[in-house]
């Protein structure tokens, strides 16, 4: 029974760490790509940020 | 066995999970090849790294009831040795893709060897009915369990599918974030005039 157990939680444990790993990476990606954008988007006279700071 | 034969049902799903990862590795390797589109390699690389995750989990259940079944925890059988040669082929295409900073030439070299890497699969597959050993070829079971089982290889099939994509929008996300940082770079430096949002 304990060789059985131990099976099933190493095997969760693995597929969870990567599962995890996945969501974290995910929503970190998902963040700056947001600030890069909003950074790079035209604002209300037509420039980005971007073009205001050259 | 008692309660251990129920790593049966974790065993036979991740393994078949493990290959049928690899075919998919496979078909987007060669889909890169000839569309030379970095998509068909980011599935391919994120069923590499799923398909390495369900290979580990194949040694390791299978290690567990090897040591249950036949009293030790690893023996140089046909299908343990090919299962052993799929992991270390699923370890070397993940190591050379993450030594390859060009991702062209890292599709190209990764997807070569996915093609080449694939042709071990059927040698996992018949390894028991082409040479003598000691793991089962199909194990003779009740109609309710070969039932689970089956409930079992569709679950994981869906899960593992589910993280495949999840991976590969990663690798998208991570594709676009550095060619904005790129822009954004070149537009900051005075380079380009200005960042367009694609």
């Amino acid at each position: 029974m304990a060789t059985l157990i131990a099976t099933y939680v190493v095997a969760w444990v693995g597929i969870g760490a990567y599962a995890a790993r996945l969501i974290v990476g995910n929503r970190r990606l998902d963040r700056r790509l947001g600030e890069l954008e909003a950074f790079a988007k035209p604002n209300s006279h037509g420039l980005s940020h971007v073009q205001n700071a050259a | 066995m008692g309660d251990v034969q129920r790593i049966l049902y974790l065993h036979v799903s991740v393994a078949w999970c493990g290959l049928a990862c690899c075919l998919v590795m496979a078909v987007c390797a060669a889909m890169f090849l000839v569309r030379r589109r970095l998509e068909w390699d980011q599935w391919s690389q994120a069923a590499a790294e799923v398909g390495w995750l369900c290979s580990t989990l194949t040694l390791l259940t299978g290690s567990a009831w090897a040591h249950e079944a036949w009293g030790t925890w690893w023996t140089w059988d046909p299908r343990l040795t090919s299962s052993l040669i799929l992991w270390i082929i699923y370890s070397g295409i993940i190591l050379v893709r993450g030594s390859i900073e060009d991702p062209y030439r890292r599709g190209r070299l990764g997807g070569v060897l996915a093609i080449v890497g694939f042709s071990d699969v059927p040698l996992v597959i018949m390894a028991t009915r082409w040479f003598r050993g000691v793991h089962p070829v199909t194990p003779e079971m009740d109609w309710s369990m070969r039932c689970v089982l089956w409930a079992c290889v569709l679950i994981f099939m869906g899960l593992f599918t589910h993280l495949i994509v999840r991976r590969r929008r990663q690798l998208g996300l991570v594709e676009r974030v550095a060619q904005l940082e790129a822009d954004v770079w070149l537009a900051r430096t005075g380079q380009v005039d200005s960042v367009l949002v694609r």
